[in-house]
């Protein structure tokens, strides 16, 4: 193992030398690759030519056609509006979390409210407990039934093990139950075969002050193979609106491990898990019943969990396979206001089978969750912990209409939960391709969004004024769910070689919509007696969100992407006749009417890249947000054929700008700085 | 100022594109695709058997691609290559006289229109022809590529070879993907 990695450093220092010599060189490379063009490239070609016409029929068979056009074709089947970030499109971004590579996705709404928190939705409905937004990581729901949202702050991997980002706008809920309202986002990790040897990369900069990580990956016999990983991270506060320095660095370290184990074409084992811990820093605001009535600590609160997934996927017949998922999930956060730990058990089983013109997929899944959360006079849930069971099952018909020309899906999921009962989900999809490179898809879907633990057991103090009277959020335990119908059409098309467009259109109905009651003030005595102005969650407001998303990805060469995105959105919403409710309205301007993001990814030369990002997000009608434009470069120098040095900037454009408004009152609005790093990669 | 920005943007985008368009090194897939096919379309011609009147009029093997050329230079690379004794010769093919003296035809994706006026012309010949499009062979075509998994396949029409009188190996056809057309 010694002499393993000292013969690797070595080369590494025989790397850095090679590098000073060529730096002598690099106008003269450029100049002759440029002169020397047309007689190099005959000379190549022909050669190369002579060499595949010397193999065999058998090797031929064998010689890779790497199409970037192709591999995003097998999108195309989906009848929904998909979206892909491939590890290239994270590579080349320069990002450094999950959440800032979703900017690259039309029709979300992505923003940073401070360093450590987002406010991420699909469609709308945008803020830190977005609610309409399903994601999984390897089929690991990891969105909370506390608030029926995702912390962002702890979804996390090596970024490099990503293998792509699916993100679905629209319903998903027909497959994926319910909360996949508005969107679907599928984080998919590779597969531990693709991972094999060692990888370490580390760098710093100006808001990412210091990162690092290492992955080893190994083949334990011919068929399993295994990766480890560890990696850290400690991120610099953003500024407030006054230029000071602002509470919300943090810092986090995370592991994990991944065994696959393939049976050759019958079975295939995949165990994984991660463990992380990580201090973040906040602003806490406690309130009281006692003047000054809310007082703000600045905080470092812990989270932690740690997850395990099993998967076991056996094919049955040629046209038949069967899969089994387990995973176990606890997580862990504390703060002064409100503390919880969270444990979800997950069992999915799996079925798909097709016949004729048939392909079916079945599916029967059960989840417990237990959590226990600790009270606070600002936040209380009674009861403080709770058991709850999800039961659900889903079927899915994909008929072939008319053989490779028009498809049609119909399917539904069936879901017993222990806030709504029964919630039945359908939705009807096609997708009809007169030519390979044309698809059109239309869809009809229902989805529902269940209850969240604060909605239905919460009381949470919003403000005291002198009185003292609490202004205080109520749970319901009549709350309903709120419901989603939508229509969604779209086209795909790949007119020319290295040229795809893609547009989807939706109309969303929206029926019980959650607003917030004010009722009749009444006395309390608990701590001491004081008033209480309750806003009862209810489900009296509807609405309609309308939109539309398009994509075009250009590869002029193979050097070259160009990739173009602009989300166009609307949303109108409407209190019932009876509603007392004052501010829920407001939801429909947390969300940029248009969004435009931009990207060139450049192959300068076989070793250099040289990647813009550019983005411009449109101002939020009901908060104190402008709109914005934001420039991301990343420069990449690959040293030698395993190391590589990239120096990227974020928002280079101006000093810092602010993204969302927190949606605690106090606290106030956060900018995000221009920053730079660099980061250095290391295989071996 | 986004208006300038977004503008400088793509300028830069552009003028790059221009500049460095000419620096591009490697093949794109397209390319490579093609440099593949004319591999495999030289291979295929080792194990084919013309009939002896169509065969020993001629010095040389002809390839003749109909209509757009998509291969480059690649395929016109291989030209003076020995196959079956025989030099392996590329033309291009506008014309119905064009073909008169071709061993093997190739029909590209621009003749995906007009193929089965193509394919009915050739009918009889014994000529071996050559497509890749989805249902070259289906349609009548002898030898058509296709793709999996981003390596090329092929899949021999057993129907039309026999029309066109021509012996294929069975090492060639234990490679090949057999179609068989039930309405021809």
């Amino acid at each position: 193992m010694t002499s393993f990695s000292f013969s690797h450093v070595f080369d590494f220092r025989e790397c850095l030398s090679r590098w000073f010599l060529k730096a002598f060189f690099v106008l003269t490379v450029l100049l002759m690759t440029i002169f020397s063009r047309p007689t190099d490239l005959i000379g190549k070609e022909s050669s190369v030519s002579e060499e595949l016409a010397n193999l065999s029929i058998e090797e031929l068979m064998t010689v890779k056609i790497t199409s970037v056009a192709k591999k995003a074709q097998s999108l195309n089947d989906a009848a929904a509006a998909v979206f892909a970030i491939t590890q290239e499109d994270i590579r080349r971004s320069g990002v450094t979390s999950i959440p800032e590579a979703l900017r690259m996705v039309p029709g979300l709404q992505v923003a940073r409210i401070d360093a450590n928190k987002w406010a991420i939705s699909a469609r709308g409905f945008n803020g830190r407990f977005a609610n309409k937004l399903l994601v999984l990581i390897d089929g690991r729901s990891v969105y909370t039934p506390l608030y029926s949202g995702v912390y962002w702050d702890v979804q996390d991997t090596l970024l490099e093990d990503i293998d792509r980002i699916e993100v679905i706008r629209g319903p998903g809920a027909a497959l994926w139950g319910a909360n996949a309202v508005n969107g679907v986002i599928n984080i998919i990790t590779k597969h531990a075969k693709d991972t094999q040897g060692g990888f370490l990369t580390a760098g710093g900069g100006t808001e990412e002050r210091g990162f690092g990580s290492v992955r080893y990956g190994a083949k334990h016999d011919e068929n399993t193979f295994w990766r480890v990983y560890i990696k850290y991270f400690d991120r610099d506060n953003a500024e407030t609106l006054s230029g000071e320095e602002g509470h919300d660095g943090w810092d986090m370290v995370r592991s994990g491990f991944r065994v696959d184990w393939d049976k050759p074409s019958l079975d295939s084992f995949t165990f994984q898990g991660d463990i992380y811990q990580g201090e973040i820093k906040g602003s806490d605001t406690a309130r009281s019943l006692t003047a000054p009535y809310a007082t703000t600590v600045n905080a470092v609160n812990d989270v932690n969990g740690f997850n395990f997934l099993g998967k076991w996927t056996h094919i049955t017949s040629d046209s038949s396979d069967v899969r089994l998922q387990f995973f176990y999930d606890r997580a862990k956060r504390q703060s002064s206001i409100l503390s919880s730990k969270y444990d979800t058990l997950d069992i999915d089983f799996q079925h798909h089978f097709s016949f004729e013109r048939h392909e079916i997929i079945w599916g029967l899944g059960y989840r417990f969750i237990h959590d226990s959360v600790g009270n606070t006079f600002t936040t209380n849930l009674s009861p403080d912990s709770r058991d709850d069971d999800l039961l659900s099952a889903f079927v899915q018909d994909e008929i072939a209409v008319v053989k490779d020309l028009l498809n049609i899906t119909v399917g539904s999921k069936f879901e017993h939960n222990d806030y709504t009962g029964i919630e039945i989900q359908p939705g009807v999809r096609a997708i009809c391709t007169p030519e390979n490179d044309h698809v059109f898809w239309a869809a009809i879907s229902r989805a529902v969004r269940t209850p969240s633990r604060v909605e239905h057991d919460g009381k949470i103090v919003s403000r005291v004024v002198p009185g003292p009277i609490a202004v205080q959020l109520e749970g319901n335990r009549d709350y309903e769910s709120e419901e989603l119908i939508s229509y969604e059409a779209g086209y795909r098309v790949l007119p020319v070689e290295g040229f795809s467009f893609d547009i989807a259109a939706f109309s969303h109905i929206y029926d019980n919509l959650r607003t917030l009651e004010t009722g009749a003030t009444y006395l309390a005595t608990n701590p001491s007696p004081h008033f209480v102005s309750p806003r009862a969650v209810q489900n009296k407001m509807d609405g309609e969100a309308y939109g539309f998303e398009l994509v075009a990805n250009w590869r002029p060469f193979d050097g070259l992407l160009l990739q173009g995105a602009y989300t166009y959105f609307q949303m109108q919403l409407h209190l019932d006749q009876d509603s007392l409710d004052t501010t829920s309205e407001g939801t429909e301007g947390d969300s940029p009417h248009n969004q435009v993001s931009l990207r060139s990814n450049l192959d300068l030369r076989k070793d250099l890249e040289l990647d813009l990002w550019l983005r411009y997000v449109d101002s939020l009608a009901s908060q104190a947000v402008g709109s914005y434009v934001a420039l991301d470069a990343r420069l990449g120098w690959k040293l030698c054929e395993n190391v590589e040095l990239s120096i990227v900037g974020h928002n280079l454009l101006d000093n810092r700008h602010p993204e969302f408004q927190p949606e605690i009152l106090e606290q106030s609005l956060v900018e995000l700085e221009r920053s730079i790093y660099g980061k250095i990669t290391w295989k071996f | 100022v986004i208006g300038n920005i977004v503008k400088s943007f793509i300028i830069l985008s552009f003028s790059l594109l221009i500049n460095l368009g000419s620096m591009a090194h490697g093949e794109t897939s397209v390319e490579k695709e093609y440099a593949v096919k004319a591999a495999f379309i030289y291979n295929i011609a080792k194990f084919v058997e013309w009939p002896k009147e169509s065969m020993n009029k001629s010095e040389t093997l002809n390839v003749c691609v109909w209509g757009d050329n998509p291969f480059g230079s690649s395929l016109k690379a291989l030209e003076g290559k020995d196959v079956q004794g025989k030099k392996f010769v590329i033309k291009n093919a506008k014309t119905v006289e064009d073909i008169n003296h071709c061993q093997i035809v190739f029909v590209g994706k621009s003749e995906q229109k007009n193929l089965s006026k193509i394919l009915t012309i050739l009918n009889g010949r014994s000529v071996l022809t050559v497509g890749d499009t989805e249902d070259f062979a289906h349609r009548g075509g002898i030898v058509n590529f296709y793709l999996e998994n981003e390596m090329i396949r092929f899949e021999i029409n057993l129907d039309a070879v026999k029309r066109a009188g021509l012996n294929i190996s069975s090492k060639l056809l234990k490679l090949a993907r057999i179609v068989t057309v039930k309405n021809p």
